[in-house]
């Protein structure tokens, strides 16, 4: 492993390390593991590395302690499971430095899943890798996979109601550019259509209307949710983020977005 | 309750004159002529007015008479033909049990007219108040009051109670913390326990003369007959304080759950009482018997739940039964579950929880509502009953007060429970996700409030194993008063002293169900991407499995193949069509609803609009004639009654035509689009047409019949849609000249929603359309001009099937 992983991850830390991808370094780093950084609140740039790190002792090794590598940790995860995410991801890349989209494809039981191209569309989605830039990636290595992996990462017990709100919405925002297939901002009655065809995919003997009508109506409702009063001349374009916020509210998203996978903290972060 | 139970009751209701001032005068004759009919003067009962289940025989003295007495009377001397007798006994046990229960349902009613009390006090210490001052009452004027006997408690009053909570479960929530909620249930109860039955026989040990004699198997029995958290008690209390779901399924959860590990710690130390000595083997069997009644419950619930999910798919043609079955198979199974001395409450909460998915799918709206209102009536009822019963028995029961044993119980209880909820939390936290703060671990340990079940079982035990009875039974029910009355009262204010999170009440909205489903899928997705085979993945699974085999077999018919989220878009669609109705049908929408409709959203996908040519007037005349006539028979056909099946459910019906009707018209839509050639002189707006597409095949009719339609409300596309409203304003030129046709008058509220949309119109519409010449004429000049090529095609929306 170390042999492709060194150099992918100091490839990648001098380029963010410092700041230079400050949005989900910030996010994540503020709300790192258990808060134990003193990270209260303030929003402290932890460098989003993932290099070789100052081997600590009692650190558990890199994978296969082959190395002293070291995770600077900005996500709830441990070592243990970025070992298995590792695992998996070369599973997944056929020992390649990346995954491509073709590479899911190899999932068995990814094809029963309706929504399967929204998913896989998420992973190479560059506003969910990196903040600044848009449109698709056509590869992403370890790191961005980790990188999407931990939008799915569970609550923490000692956060704050400030540090609570910006983990809600970062998930949300991964679940608003799933739905926003056009990346212009706003969720448009078609691709709002589109979603609710996905969903319904899985039945072969289902027309495309039905799916049609509860698009509209769910869309309907959004904008009675969002704007209120409408006259007969205005036209709601579509949900903006902001009303995707509102209409989540009733959903406690921060406590259901989550991948059980991504919460065994048993050992101590290191760090 | 049974006769004996009730024996006393007329004393009581005379004493309880000033609370049911209208049941003293019945009661009056009835205690003068207990036992012996006596006949009285036809003059004397001028006031007296029975209650129900006497009435017949009162008002009916003449018919009733020949039939009662002819046996007594040819053998003895000839009297004067008795015109009015009393025969108490006669009626007397279902008198009683009805006075019992009319006397539970005035409380409950008393206690929400005067809001000011109930918002202090749970209403379970208001009625064990009540129970007390009923039981006083009775003693006082020398009766022995009733005592709740548990078989009538096990077998009567707690299954609706279960089955209430059973079939509303809410599933996901209690699926999602389905190990929290078993931790707490087994671990928990089993600790409780074991805890409580060590030092109580410690206690014993130390405690004096009085108490030395109770060995420790009788302390293990009264410890397990105490730990276990009541689900009437607890589902009394938490309904009130709107806890959020979490806690609210964690306690409540538990409370279905232990009952498993009651029955089983019961059985068995009370079969280990009678034994010489318990070997290890006992203990082994033991333990094992624990998996037999929970999964055994289990299994009887799931079996009966999928017989009654598969009777469901064949009641289409007696829809009137259709609860029925679901109550019968729910309490067959709770009762095969008593009769192997299996764990009753599983199987129930497993019978609810299986029929139910297929069941709602299978009976129609009428009938859901049904089983809804009569299954939340009993379990009220039945609630409402153990609590005065709580209150009556202990006034009846025979106790022995002995501080020492009935302060420590309570002292241990509180501990127990405090103590096990810690550990277990901080044991379940390194697994949970959500976490529970000390908050929650505070509301849990403090919901756990015991209740009438420990009273039930307590009594259940026998005098001749356990002489120690009537203290056990004075300690249960201190433990009982003591947690719902200082527990159930104070809790409220502590939730609100320490900002627990309370339930949202928020509608379920159709963007949610999309959202939760698609983050289902994602989850799904994202476990499958992992590698890892968690919770969603298993759900998945079971899911395809259900959707591909099970529903198949249990759901009749189309619904069997509709995704869940069709389903529930189908049940607002169909709520909003109901409330629409109710709230005034058109014309009269509520001016609250926003004015969004689909043209706000969706400005460029509209039909090409165009405008037809304008009909001559006698035209007019005759459809308008045609439809009347025609409207008029449906509304008589409709009205037919017949004693077994419900009159036709006009929103039922209306319903699946309207899906029918809206596809047709969609096809019909492109057609004229193709098709119509006129140029449009007066664009019409969007909103009208779609209205009028979607909600009838007429809809290129012209203007003003559109407007006699008002089903145009119920356009399913667009749940609040007032396009009424628009039509309404925006349509003044179209029918602005023609007086409302006196048919529209005269007919009701529901018949007009009902009437274009229900099959009837079918039948309406479609003899005058084929076969009248003059609509056929009709027919071509609406769809005319333009080439026509597909002529009965283009018909066909018009002739719907089945004709």
């Amino acid at each position: 492993m170390l042999c492709h992983a060194g150099p992918c991850w100091a490839r990648e830390c001098p380029a963010d390390g410092t700041g230079n991808k400050p949005a989900p370094g910030t996010v994540r780093g503020a709300e790192g593991p258990q808060g134990n950084r003193g990270g209260t609140g303030a929003p402290r740039t932890l460098p989003h590395c993932w290099g070789v790190g100052t081997g600590k002792q009692g650190c558990p090794q890199g994978p296969r302690g082959s190395a002293p590598v070291t995770f600077v940790l900005p996500l709830a995860v441990t070592s243990e499971q970025i070992e298995h995410l590792h695992r998996r991801f070369k599973q997944l890349s056929q020992d390649q430095l990346t995954i491509r989209k073709e590479n899911f494809d190899s999932i068995p039981d990814l094809e029963f899943n309706p929504i399967r191209g929204k998913i896989v569309h998420a992973f190479f989605d560059k506003r969910n890798l990196r903040q600044e830039s848009d449109g698709l990636a056509d590869e992403i290595n370890f790191e961005d996979f980790l990188t999407i992996m931990s939008y799915f990462r569970p609550i923490e017990m000692n956060m704050d109601e400030e540090q609570l709100e910006r983990f809600r919405k970062e998930k949300l925002k991964f679940l608003f550019h799933m739905y926003d297939s056009d990346h212009d901002g706003k969720i448009t009655l078609q691709e709002y259509r589109n979603v609710v065809e996905e969903l319904l995919s899985g039945n072969p003997h289902l027309e495309k209307e039905s799916a049609r009508s509860i698009a509209d109506g769910a869309m309907m409702e959004a904008a009675s949710i969002c704007v209120g009063q409408m006259g007969p001349d205005q036209v709601y374009e579509g949900i903006t983020f902001e009303d995707f916020l509102k209409m989540w509210q009733g959903i406690d998203i921060e406590t259901k977005m989550h991948v059980r996978f991504l919460n065994v903290d048993t050992i101590a972060h290191c760090y | 309750m049974g006769a004996a139970a009730l024996r006393a009751l007329p004393w009581a209701l005379l004493l309880l004159g000033p609370l049911l001032p209208g049941q003293v005068l019945q009661a009056n004759p009835m205690l003068t002529s207990e036992g012996q009919p006596a006949p009285l003067p036809g003059g004397a009962v001028p006031g007296f007015t029975p209650a129900p289940p006497a009435a017949p025989e009162e008002i009916h003295p003449l018919k009733e008479q020949p039939a009662n007495g002819s046996g007594e009377g040819h053998a003895k001397p000839r009297k004067a033909f008795p015109v009015i007798g009393i025969d108490y006994t006669h009626v007397r046990i279902p008198f009683e049990i009805s006075l019992w229960i009319l006397l539970a349902c005035l409380m409950k009613l008393g206690f929400h007219v005067i809001p000011s009390v109930s918002s202090i006090v749970p209403e379970s210490c208001l009625l064990i108040v009540v129970g007390l001052l009923v039981g006083g009452l009775i003693k006082g004027v020398g009766e022995k009051p009733p005592i709740l006997k548990s078989d009538i408690f096990f077998l009567f009053l707690l299954p609706p109670i279960i089955l209430d909570a059973g079939y509303f479960l809410p599933l996901r929530p209690f699926t999602e913390n389905l190990g929290t909620i078993l931790i707490f249930a087994v671990v928990g109860t089993l600790w409780n326990a074991f805890f409580l039955g060590g030092l109580m026989y410690a206690v014993c040990q130390l405690g004096g003369p009085g108490l030395n004699h109770i060995g420790l198997l009788a302390n293990l029995l009264f410890g397990s007959i105490i730990s276990a958290v009541d689900p009437v008690a607890v589902l009394a209390v938490f309904e009130e304080i709107h806890i959020n779901e979490l806690l609210h399924i964690l306690v409540f959860g538990e409370s279905l759950l232990n009952d498993a590990v009651t029955v089983v710690l019961y059985h068995l130390f009370e079969e280990f009482a009678s034994f010489e000595q318990v070997t290890i083997l006992d203990i082994i069997l033991g333990f094992l018997s624990f998996f037999v009644v929970s999964l055994g419950g289990v299994l009887v619930g799931v079996i009966y739940g999928v017989i009654a999910a598969f009777t469901s798919r064949f009641t289409s043609h007696i829809r009137v039964i259709e609860p029925l079955f679901v109550f019968l198979y729910s309490y067959m199974a709770y009762l095969s579950a008593e009769l192997f001395h299996l764990s009753g409450i599983m199987a129930l909460i497993a019978a609810g929880v299986v029929m139910r998915p297929y069941v709602e799918a299978n009976i129609s709206h009428k009938s859901h509502t049904t089983i809804k209102y009569f299954l939340k009536m009993w379990s009220s009822v039945s609630e409402t009953l153990i609590f005065i019963f709580l209150g009556v028995s202990t006034v009846a029961g025979h106790h022995y007060w002995n501080w020492t044993f009935v302060i420590s119980t309570l002292f241990f209880c509180l501990i127990a429970r405090v103590l096990g909820v810690l550990v277990l939390t901080w044991f379940i936290n390194k697994f949970r996700i959500v976490k529970l703060t000390p908050k929650d671990q505070f509301i849990i340990a403090y919901g756990g409030l015991r209740g009438a079940i420990a009273f039930s079982l307590g009594y259940l035990l026998d005098y001749k194993h356990f002489g120690m009875r009537d203290m056990f039974l004075t300690a249960i029910i201190t433990v009982i008063f003591f947690t719902v009355f200082v527990q159930g009262m104070t809790i409220r204010p502590l939730v609100d002293l320490l900002a627990v999170k309370k339930k949202q009440e928020t509608k379920r909205s159709i963007n949610e169900e999309i959202h939760t489903q698609f983050l289902d899928h994602l989850l799904t997705g994202i476990e499958d991407i992992c590698g890892h085979y968690g919770h969603h993945h298993w759900k998945d699974k079971l899911n395809r499995f259900n959707k591909k085999y099970v529903k198949k077999c249990l759901i009749a018919g189309e619904r069997s193949k509709e995704p869940q989220l069709i389903a529930f878009y189908h049940k607002m669609e169909m709520k909003q069509a109901i409330e629409l109705v109710e709230s005034g049908g058109i014309g009269k929408i509520p001016s609250a609803v926003s004015t969004v409709s689909i043209q706000n959203i969706n400005p460029q996908t509209l039909p090409l609009e165009r405008v037809l040519p304008a009909l001559s007037k006698d035209k007019e005349e005759e459809i308008r004639k045609i439809l009347r006539t025609n409207l008029q028979k449906t509304r008589q056909r409709l009205r037919s009654y017949n004693r077994h099946t419900l009159v036709a459910d006009p929103y039922e019906e209306a319903w699946n035509q309207m899906l029918l009707r809206r596809q047709k018209a969609r096809q019909l839509e492109q057609k004229m689009n193709n098709y119509l050639t006129v140029p449009a002189h007066r664009v019409d707006s969007p909103t009208m047409s779609r209205a009028r597409i979607g909600s009838d095949p007429l809809a290129y009719e012209p203007k003003e019949d559109s407007e006699n339609l008002p089903i145009i409300t119920i356009d399913p596309a667009s749940p609040q849609s007032p396009e009424s409203v628009d039509l309404m304003s925006e349509e003044p030129k179209g029918c602005s000249g023609l007086p409302p046709s006196p048919e529209e008058d005269e007919e009701g509220l529901v018949m007009r929603v009902k009437e274009p949309s229900s099959p009837g119109t079918d039948d309406v519409f479609t003899p005058g359309a084929s076969d009248s010449p003059s609509n056929q004429r009709m027919l071509r000049c609406l769809s005319d001009p333009g080439p026509r090529p597909e002529e009965p095609e283009e018909g066909e929306p018009f002739i719907p099937k089945g004709q």
